[in-house]
């Protein structure tokens, strides 16, 4: 009888015991890679750049330059300038640097211990470029220098934005050498499909987009932007642009949030009124009885920029066009060339949009007669201004605290806690996370640019 | 079921009775003379016994040689007697004052007399369990054991309720205790919403265990008591035990419970003002075809019904000015008319007995509950089979089987377009949810939220839900079908040695259904989808263990056990989710445009050997000591093993000093303990690895979820993976003494403990400038230091009556001392404006948001124009644990009478009350309407040129009191969405009557003469009444249901009261 037992105990102990994997293999986790090819992460860090195009940072861009108007909820929040440190900890931490930036340095690491991935460094360097671009816009001093080190520098410093736009202009320098050699394109490229060609082209783009950004601190920018310009893309055919899909998973950012939090946010009154008779209005907006006009109706297939197959410029031909009609305007070209460029401007955002006869509209609107140079800058301002909207939220706002053009009125009432002297945010405060995990850091950083609250300006609109 | 219980006694027990040499029998009664039914008399030495009847007799065959027969019965002292040369051997047992005989199951289903034992443990009456009529057995111990803290997520059916003891003392692991029915570790895990804010109330998997079939509980708090479990009891124990069959005749029990349940508290909404806003300057009526969101409007009593048949937000037309409609005034509606009395049916049956050599509890149980919200409902199948039997003399094994069927319809809840109250309390007054019709007759009608255009009927034409759109169109179901087994033998290798080994089986698969119907129409813009999930789990425990129990001299006695143990888990967890669907009302998977598959998988083994020593000198004196060490799948592959230990002492101060027996004090034992408990690390925290990709980072919409634009892509995971970490060690010492009083009458047991974690494991939130969100180390310190009183008096005592105090207090202060070098802050739960934290120098999950601005004194700066200043940095502004708590139980008892009331009185706790700001903001809440005229003047300071600070004396109109103001002025919208955080900061101190009971027992005298041993009626309240200055719904709730983050309240579901009443059969 015992030693039946014993066997029995036996049997089922070792019976048990007797498991497939050691402990140590227990403790990876079979639903996740260790490796992965460079063709398999590019498309991440496009699409991620893309969706950010729409985000709320953009979005919040687009309401303070009075495009957009919240309704309710936290939209209306930022409409009265409540814009604490918590409103874009999202895109700080999981669009921008653990987002975009996260997987365009782990690509650009990975292509230089490969070797002869030249294609992909170089793709990433320019996302990354006009990534930290659009963020030094937005927040003046950033982490750039110290940043994406992992556990080697986990509290980087803040780089003076003058440091970080340089390296910005640095980055794409790199991404164009890279693109020059341009080898090992194995696929993943959703926005040319491995021409590296027109990947320098777009660079040159964006060098000139951020000329002009820094060409208050330095006149010569105007001229450097035109000589970018020279080499970027010639038409909208060449610019380089993503478009969304169908899917909710993978649909526009601007349609997806018309869909998750409707009837939030609508186009501002004064903006309507602005658009009163141009062509483009029903490409913008459509009122459908709420309090204001709403920028997405899921049923009007007008609408350009609330689609869920939206196509986006990274940087546009319109853009491209309005650079080059301030910069001539400001290097002191003849009228008829600014007028030129103006109007090709205005009707590349015809183009785009879809209109099909934009009538007298161009030249009504391009004409520079009787303006004085401030008025130039104003009418070149107040064109962008239209012709930026659904896609480049970002830059009307940089056009706007750079040149403080077109004319806007504070909203009155807002938070003076945040805003003292209640002007249009001239940045977003840093954000909440890193006051947690960087503290020392961020409160030098907004300690060196007047505290860094929102009617701060940052270095280079000043 | 007599015939069912005799084929099965056929069957089971079938068993040749062995020959005997002679008869005993005789009367066992206790001191009054009253006979006692069941008692169990055993001769010595043998498997002999038998059971007393209803006239307390009993009958037995003594083999030769036995001279020695053990009676014992329950609430009694055990005696042994000689037997002599009669056959008839009448005994009287005197009752055991109360502590000595109490039996409590300590580690690994091993039995201790609570009176040896030098750390504190605290049985929870199973009778007390079950009359509370909790659904869920976490519930069941709220108010009941001290260090205990119960938080119940809402009042769903279902609904998960959080269970701590002691406090939290980790970080980025759970921090409920360890759930062990018979000796086998359970799955407790909430598979829901994590740390989310939307969703539906999900059950946490204890709920499976039906409270009909426990014989007894017992609480393990500290790591004296829990380290034999190691690293899974870190948090504490809760050891149940199932019934089991005595050797007798068939005992057959039969109860039926009935229970209503309604909404117990709810926020005060107004009834004065209409949807809409004011535009330039006067308040203007907007209806639900504008979308507009507010009830900023005119007075209600200002408009009337314009007679518009066409019109399909209201039967009587649209809302116009006075004057200007049909005459007709414009209504108001209640909202609360939504809800409905839930109703739960509880049967259960079961039948134990045995003989000698087998004994058997076969038990099944249904409970189908609906919920105070139309169609929710929860239901639990239960079956047990519990089999024990002694193969030979020395051979023992036992089998026991549960089988579980569970699930329900949840509803949408929290922060969620979808939710129920959200859409509820947000609807304007003028807005009529149901269409004419109210609660379940209002779900039954499309027409209450189906406009005839097929769109929503909602207020704000489909942007946030009709709570009966979301009832009927937003499904949410789950179905689990669960094993919990085990299967042991025991062999008794000598009369101090023996052997078992139990091998427990945990298994489940738990299906969902979740669906958003298409709405579209109107402003509603959701093209629908539908989330099929499969969970699987898979637990496997075994123990083999060598015990031993040996006196060494008279006075000195020597037990414990040597032991090893392997538990391994696997979860599945897969979700595959279908969007834009094609057609509406049609919730399955085939009806999905587009595709999205995830599959996560979990798996851990630990384990580990362990050792106890129990040392009894004298009856007096108790040595305790317990190690374990384990081995962990989860940690670094070279750093993988940790131990756990403790060591205490009991003294029985009476005894030891021999002091006289005397009325004063009869029992004073004092105890001090010692325990090391470690704790291994979160799954897969060691390595780095590439997550199938996903666009995220805005906070308001969706990501982009790869596969996606023609191709698949990956990212690396955010977390810095770090394979140096060691196990944490959390350390515990514990003070305590339980003491006796005038003869027993008045009881004490008081408990100090002082705990420290350290090395905790978290991840930590890095910078994300750094390319990665968290990583995980080794850092953090917290401390938990608190006292546990378990008092009970018995001020009244008579043959007839008896009156009985029961109280269990406790007060504890979780501290976190420390986090990582240089983090000074750990997000739990909640929103990125308002969350709860961890933060050094502060109390566990501290509510953390946007503060005022204030002085070095504290005062509230105020700006110039009289508007108090919001500060630009977050901070600490509420501590949701309470300073201490009470759970006091009266309980009558007059002859077969008994009448039961449990108070439950909680101190201090804040709580964010994300809800009233939303209400305030959007003018629903009475608040907002009683001052919405209000010209008041802030509490506060202003700043002077000169940097001095003067009180505050700027009136500012609240609301539409100034005419010039614009609408986003009004104090409860300028603030932002529900303005800032410290404006809705609350303390939720209550006073509550937790339950409330009244049974009857049918006397022996009348059962006589019926075909039945027992009947017992009972009536029990729950709930019933609730005393709070908390404004919004009942208190007791957590938006992140057992999440380690508590304290937030954002359109919770409502809680409950109950009525209830049980009938219970035995024969």
């Amino acid at each position: 009888m015992k030693s039946k037992l014993y066997i029995l105990l036996a049997f089922l102990f070792v019976g048990f015991s007797a498991c497939d994997e050691s402990l140590d293999e227990l403790n990876f986790d079979p639903a996740k890679l260790t490796d992965v090819e460079l063709r398999l992460m590019l498309p991440d860090a496009i699409s991620q750049a893309m969706h950010n195009e729409g985000g709320n940072h953009n979005r919040i861009g687009g309401i303070v330059t009075q495009q957009f108007e919240g309704i309710d909820a936290q939209q209306l929040q930022y409409t009265n300038y409540q814009l604490g440190e918590d409103v874009v900890n999202n895109y700080w931490n999981l669009g921008l640097y653990t987002g975009v930036l996260r997987s365009c340095q782990v690509i650009i690491d990975q292509a230089a211990v490969e070797g002869e991935a030249t294609f992909y460094s170089g793709v990433a360097k320019i996302i990354m470029a006009n990534q930290y671009g659009i963020a030094t816009s937005i927040f003046g001093d950033i982490p750039f220098s110290e940043a994406l080190k992992g556990q080697e520098t986990l509290k980087p410093i803040y780089d003076s934005q003058e440091d970080v736009y340089n390296g910005v202009q640095n980055l794409l320098d790199e991404g164009i050498r890279d693109l020059q050699d341009g080898l090992g394109y194995a696929g993943g490229d959703l926005i040319f499909d491995g021409d590296a060609a027109k990947w320098i082209a777009a660079a040159r783009a964006l060098k000139a987009r951020y000329l002009i950004h820094t060409a208050k601190r330095n006149g010569g920018n105007y001229a450097a932007a035109l000589t970018e310009l020279g080499s970027a893309f010639a038409s909208q055919a060449d610019q380089p642009q993503f478009t969304f899909e169908t899917s909710e998973t993978s649909n526009w950012a601007l349609a997806k949030f018309g869909i998750e939090r409707p009837s939030t946010l609508g186009i501002s009154g004064n903006f309507v009124t602005m658009m009163d008779g141009d062509p483009r209005q029903p490409f913008y907006m459509e009122d459908l009885g709420g309090p204001v006009w709403d920028f997405y109706n899921g049923a009007n297939p007008d609408l350009v920029w609330a689609q869920n197959t939206s196509t986006i410029p990274m940087i546009s031909y319109v853009e491209i066009k309005f650079i080059e009609t301030e910069a001539l305007a400001r290097t002191g070209a003849s009228t008829p060339d600014i007028e030129a460029a103006l109007a090709a401007g205005i009707t590349a955002s015809m183009d785009l949009v879809g209109v099909a006869d934009p009538g007298t509209y161009v030249a009504d609107n391009s004409s520079l007669t009787g303006l004085d140079a401030d008025g130039i800058i104003e009418k070149i301002m107040t064109e962008a201004y239209k012709a930026y909207f659904g896609f480049a939220f970002h830059e009307t706002w940089a056009n706007y605290r750079r040149t403080g053009y077109p004319t806007l009125t504070p909203l009155q009432n807002n938070a003076p806690g945040l805003n003292p002297s209640g002007v249009i945010p001239r940045r977003l405060l840093y954000v909440e996370s890193e006051s947690q995990t960087n503290a020392a850091n961020k409160e030098a950083a907004a300690a060196r640019q007047g505290g860094g609250l929102l009617d701060v300006h940052v270095w280079a609109f000043e | 079921m007599k015939q069912l219980t005799l084929a099965l006694m056929l069957v089971l027990f079938a068993v040749g009775s062995a020959l005997a040499q002679r008869t005993i029998s005789g009367t066992i009664s206790d001191p009054s003379g009253e006979a006692l039914i069941g008692a169990s008399v055993l001769v010595k030495g043998t498997s002999k016994g038998a059971v007393t009847d209803i006239d307390g007799k009993y009958s037995i065959e003594v083999p030769e040689g036995s001279t020695t027969l053990v009676v014992s019965y329950t609430g009694y002292s055990t005696q042994e007697l000689e037997i002599g040369a009669s056959n008839i051997l009448d005994i009287t047992l005197s009752e055991a004052a109360a502590i000595l005989d109490e039996i409590v199951v300590t580690a690994v289903g091993l039995e201790a007399n609570r009176a040896n034992l030098g750390y504190s443990i605290q049985n929870v009456d199973p009778d007390e369990v079950l009359a509370s009529r909790e659904v869920n057995l976490v519930d069941a111990l709220n108010s009941k054991v001290a260090g205990v803290q119960v938080t119940s997520s809402s009042g769903s059916p279902g609904a998960s309720s959080s269970i701590r003891i002691r406090g939290s003392v980790s970080v980025n692991k759970s921090n409920q205790p360890l759930f062990v029915v018979d000796g086998v570790p359970i799955d407790n895990t909430e598979f829901g919403n994590g740390t989310g804010t939307a969703g539906v109330d999900n059950s946490n998997r204890v709920i499976d265990i039906n409270p009909n079939d426990i014989a007894s509980m017992s609480v393990l708090k500290g790591p004296s008591a829990t380290a034999l479990y190691g690293v899974r009891a870190a948090n504490g124990a809760i050891i149940i035990t199932t019934k089991k069959g005595a050797a007798g005749k068939p005992k057959i029990n039969i109860s039926a419970s009935y229970s209503a349940d309604r909404v117990n508290k709810f926020n005060e909404l107004q009834s004065t003002y209409a949807q809409g806003r004011v535009l330039s300057g006067t308040p203007s009526y907007l209806g639900p075809e504008t979308g507009n969101g507010f009830s900023w409007g005119p007075l209600i009593s200002d408009l009337e019904y314009d007679g518009n048949s066409e019109y399909f937000f209201n039967q009587n037309g649209n809302l116009v000015p006075k004057g200007q409609g049909n005459g007709r005034a414009a209504e108001a509606f209640d909202q609360q008319d939504f809800f409905v009395t839930g109703e739960t049916y509880d049967i259960n049956a079961n039948v134990s007995g045995g003989n000698n050599f087998m004994t058997y509890y076969i038990s099944g149980g249904r409970l189908s509950a609906t919920g105070i919200v139309p169609n929710a409902d929860f239901n639990r199948t239960t079956f047990r089979v519990n089999t024990d039997a002694k193969l030979t003399d020395k051979l023992s094994a036992g089998i026991s089987v549960n089988f579980v069927n569970s699930g329900g319809t949840r509803i949408q809840r929290g922060s969620n377009l979808n939710g129920v109250m959200l859409g509820l309390l947000r609807t304007a007054p003028t807005f009529d949810n149901g269409n004419g019709k109210i609660g379940q007759a209002a779900a039954d009608d499309p027409s209450a939220y189906v406009n005839p255009d097929g769109s929503q009927r909602s207020y704000r034409w489909g942007i946030y839900d009709n709570p009966y759109w979301t009832v009927n169109k937003n499904p949410s179901e789950d179905n689990v079908n669960r094993v919990i087994g085990n299967v042991n033998v025991k062999y008794d290798i000598n009369n101090w040695l023996f052997a078992s080994y139990r091998l427990g089986v945990d298994t489940y698969s738990d299906r969902r259904l979740g669906a958003f119907d298409i709405n579209l129409g109107g402003f509603g813009s959701n093209s629908g989808s539908v989330e099929n999930r499969n969970i699987e789990v898979t637990d496997i425990n075994s123990d083999l263990i060598l015990g031993y129990n040996k006196p060494l001299t008279e006075t000195l006695s020597l037990s414990g056990v040597l032991g090893y143990n392997v538990y391994n888990t696997k979860t599945y967890d897969r979700r595959l989710t279908g969007t834009t669907l094609a057609a509406p009302n049609f919730y399955h998977i085939s009806n999905a445009t587009d595709l999205n598959a995830v599959e996560d998988i979990f798996r851990k083994r630990i384990h580990g050997f362990y050792a106890t020593a129990d040392v009894n000198y004298s009856e007096y004196l108790f040595l305790n000591l317990a190690f374990r060490n384990d081995w962990s799948s989860s940690l670094p592959t070279d750093n993988n093993t940790y131990q756990s230990y403790s060591a205490s002492l009991g003294l029985e101060l009476i005894e030891a000093l021999n002091v006289e027996p005397n009325p004063i004090i009869s029992y004073a034992k004092i105890r001090a303990s010692y325990g090391v408990v470690g704790n291994d690390a979160p799954l897969y925290a060691t390595t780095n690895v590439f997550d199938q990709a996903i666009n995220d980072g805005d906070g308001f919409i969706t990501g982009i979820t790869f596969p996606a634009f023609g191709t698949n892509a990956f990212e690396r995971s955010t977390q810095l993976g770090n394979n140096e970490i060691v196990p944490e060690k959390s350390t515990t010492y514990e003070i305590g003494g339980e003491f006796k009083f005038l003869r027993g009458k008045v009881g004490l047991d008081v408990t100090y403990y002082d705990t420290r974690s350290e090395d905790i494991i978290l991840a930590v939130q890095v910078s994300s400038t750094s390319g990665f969100t968290s990583l995980v180390q080794n850092s953090g310190v917290i401390t938990n230091t608190g006292w546990e009183i378990v008092g009970d008096i018995r001020p009244i005592e008579t043959k007839d009556f008896s009156w009985d105090i029961t109280a269990n207090f406790n007060t504890f202060t979780n501290t976190v001392e420390e986090l990582a070098e240089g983090i000074d802050d750990v997000f739990l739960a909640g929103f990125v404006s308002t969350s709860v934290d961890l933060i050094p120098g502060q109390p566990y999950s501290v509510i953390f948001g946007n503060g005022w601005q204030r002085t070095d004194d504290g005062d509230v700066i105020v700006g110039a124009d009289g508007w108090p200043l919001q500060d630009p940095t977050k901070k600490v502004l509420g501590d949701p644990n309470p300073d201490w708590t009470l759970g006091l139980r009266n309980t009558f008892t007059y002859k077969g009478i008994r009448l039961s009331a449990l108070l439950d009185i909680r101190q201090g706790g804040d709580m964010w009350c994300g809800t009233c700001g939303i209400i305030n903001y959007f003018g629903t809440s009475k608040l907002s309407a009683d001052e919405r005229d209000d010209i008041v003047v802030f509490e506060g300071v202003q700043e002077q040129a000169d940097g001095t600070y003067v009180p505050n004396n700027t009136p500012v109109a609240l609301g539409q009191a100034d005419p010039t103001a614009s609408f986003t002025s009004f104090y409860r919208v300028r603030y932002g969405f529900g303005g800032i955080s410290e404006m809705n900061i609350f303390d939720t101190s209550w006073l509550r009557l937790r339950d409330v009971s009244i049974g009857y027992s049918l006397p022996k005298s009348v059962l006589e003469n019926l075909p039945f041993e027992g009947l017992n009626v009972t009536l029990t309240g729950r709930n019933l009444w609730l005393k709070t200055d908390y404004p919004g719904i009942d208190p007791e709730t957590n938006l992140t249901g057992v999440s380690n983050g508590y304290g937030l309240d954002y359109f919770n579901m409502p809680n409950t009261k109950s009525y209830n009443v049980t009938v219970n059969l035995t024969f």
